[in-house]
């Protein structure tokens, strides 16, 4: 190395004059290569320390970048060589790279509206900040009771500041095209479409949904599938009446477990309810290779309906269409 | 324009608070009304003696005739309360404009106007309005949210909710009897005594004759056997009291507490 040295001064005191050069001597010694290591290792460290701490630089108001730049400069006393200088380099453009986060962030603005300390606020002024602790998770779980009366606070609150006269509100006159031709009134009361089982059913069918647990609903529905089926063999190619088939006429609570049972199997598929031409609803069977029918395989997972049957009107449908047996029978 | 048949009157600060005050209930009790109407009074106008309340609402409706608003006085249905009712008169290209409701909302509400007016009782059931809610115009609307926007119109006052029935509010029958007798006008059904519009009210069942249960109380007052003005048959329903604000007031019964006299019947 130090023949090296000396050769590189000599090529230096031939080439250009020595004072004109400002190739310190010192340089030129050898260097200790356990030293130019230490000191690579300490700057990678130091550039590594400052990529972990990114967001702690950036959003606090701390000097730790100031402090990262003295200990840079530090280390660069030592530096003879261009590998650490190259190390020195690259810090400085991570250094300079989190000093134009910091400038930007500076509020050169008259009036900075911070979100984040403006949503704490809120939270304390309407009574919810122990959703702090539980972190911002806890505000997607919260119930729609904590919700409403959140928004009303802020609603009492708000309107004292703002000066706003209600709208005139009206509904006549916001129609917006003609009403369309009125259909004929049926006779009939009920309007059956076909039925779905969901939540939204009547609080009379889901009371029964509790009586039955799901096994015997499903053994039940296969039951009177299979009924149902027979009937069609018999007589082909002729749709049962609807309420001839559900009703029974001894026993109300029957009636309308078989409604339930029935609109299982109209959701699966294996029946359909029409109107005749009387308007009256009609049970009709759907072949499972006739599932070809494009209309009827996507609308029929979209159609709902929901029939009420009241005692009177159970009654009067028996003394209507005079049925005097179910064609339902009990498998008990 | 035509030319309007009341001589435009003035308004003043008073009226105009009176009418923002109304713009914002959308429909209120005659007390509450009179109440009201004092309190404009004092707060811009001290001194001046409190004008006839019938005088008053007349001058307020003469300055907005142009604009084709008025406020309406009419009397509840199922109580005989009297109330006054801020009411648009015209479809003209602003009013459609109107975005209280949205399309399908407003459809959701027309469904169930039709079926109001169909029914006997005047009441419409839950479940059949909801089963209507998929051939609604407009944006596809879940039952869930059928739901909430009845519960909507409840409390803007447009259809009244009981034991899961809905029926029209005054206020709905004030704003569109026009329209309902225009629309439906085989099915709209007529009280035989004030001939106005009637969705709840009670029938003779001999000669199917109806009449507004307060216009029943009216006519049957103090009449020990009440019997139907068409046919002469004794009438069968219960006979409701006439409505008397003062005894309302000394009895101090709060509207929430007060449980309805009348029954529904037909």
């Amino acid at each position: 190395m130090k023949v090296e040295a000396a050769a590189v001064a000599d090529a230096c005191s031939d080439d250009l004059s020595c004072g004109e050069a400002d190739i310190d001597p010192s340089l030129l010694e050898l260097v200790d290569e356990e030293k130019c290591r230490s000191i690579r290792k300490q700057y990678r460290q130091l550039i590594y320390n400052v990529q972990q701490n990114r967001d702690d630089i950036v959003n606090t108001a701390s000097e730790s970048l100031t402090e990262a730049l003295e200990e840079a400069n530090v280390l660069f006393d030592a530096v003879s060589r261009t590998r650490e200088a190259a190390l020195d380099a690259q810090f400085l453009v991570l250094a300079s790279d989190l000093g134009k986060e910091k400038a930007k962030q500076l509020n050169s603005d008259m009036s900075l509206f911070n979100q984040v300390a403006f949503c704490d606020f809120l939270l304390i002024f309407v009574g919810l900040n122990w959703m702090e602790d539980d972190g911002r998770d806890a505000l997607s779980d919260c119930d729609d009771n904590i919700v409403r009366s959140f928004w009303e606070t802020v609603q009492k609150e708000a309107t004292s500041w703002m000066l706003q006269a209600e709208t005139f509100h009206f509904i006549f006159g916001s129609f917006k095209s003609e009403p369309s031709a009125r259909k004929p009134r049926l006779e009939h009361r009920k309007r059956v479409y076909r039925m779905e089982e969901n939540g939204d059913m009547p609080t009379k069918l889901r009371k029964l949904d509790l009586c039955s647990n799901q096994e015997a609903t499903e053994k039940e529905v296969e039951r009177i599938l299979g009924l149902l089926q027979t009937y069609f063999q018999k007589y082909p190619d002729t749709p049962v009446s609807y309420f001839e088939f559900v009703i029974d006429p001894n026993s109300f609570s029957r009636t309308v477990e078989n409604i339930f049972y029935v609109s299982f199997i109209v959701r699966d598929g294996f029946a359909r309810i029409r109107l005749d031409q009387d308007r009256l609803p009609i049970l009709e069977p759907i072949n499972i290779n006739h599932v070809g029918e494009g209309n009827d395989s996507s609308s029929h997972c979209r159609k709902q309906g929901v029939i009420s049957l009241s005692l009177q009107d159970w009654k009067n449908i028996v003394a209507t269409f005079e049925i005097s047996e179910a064609m339902i029978t009990n498998s008990y | 324009m035509q030319g309007s048949t009341r001589r435009m009157g003035i308004m003043t600060d008073v009226h105009r608070r009176f009418l923002q005050l109304l713009m914002t209930h959308g429909v209120l009790e005659e007390w509450d009304v009179q109440r009201l109407q004092k309190h404009c009074y004092k707060v811009h106008d001290r001194n001046a003696t409190v004008e006839k309340l019938e005088d008053f609402i007349n001058n307020i409706n003469s300055v907005l005739e142009s604009l084709y608003i008025e406020i309406k006085k009419g009397v509840t249905e199922d109580d005989g309360r009297p109330i006054y009712a801020l009411v648009n008169l015209a479809t003209t290209s602003i009013s459609k404009m109107a975005s209280d409701f949205a399309e399908n909302e407003l459809d959701l509400f027309r469904k169930a106007l039709e079926l109001i007016i169909d029914s006997e009782t005047g009441f419409a059931s839950s479940t059949n309005i909801l089963n209507l809610v998929d051939q609604l115009k407009g944006k596809k609307m879940r039952k869930k949210e059928a739901e909430h926007v009845l519960q909507k119109f409840v409390q803007n006052k447009w259809l009244i909710e009981k034991e899961g029935e809905f029926t029209l509010h005054g206020r709905a029958i004030l704003e569109m009897e026009q329209y309902i007798r225009e629309t439906y006008p085989d099915a709209v059904k007529v009280c035989t005594i004030c001939h106005s519009l009637l969705i709840q009210g009670q029938s003779c069942e001999t000669c199917g004759i109806r009449m507004h249960l307060p216009c029943v109380a009216k006519y049957f007052q103090s009449n020990s056997e009440p019997r139907c003005p068409h046919c002469n048959d004794y009438w069968p329903h219960e006979i409701p009291e006439v409505f008397d604000p003062e005894k309302e007031r000394e009895a101090g019964i709060s509207k929430s507490n007060k449980r309805s006299l009348r029954s529904r019947q037909h």
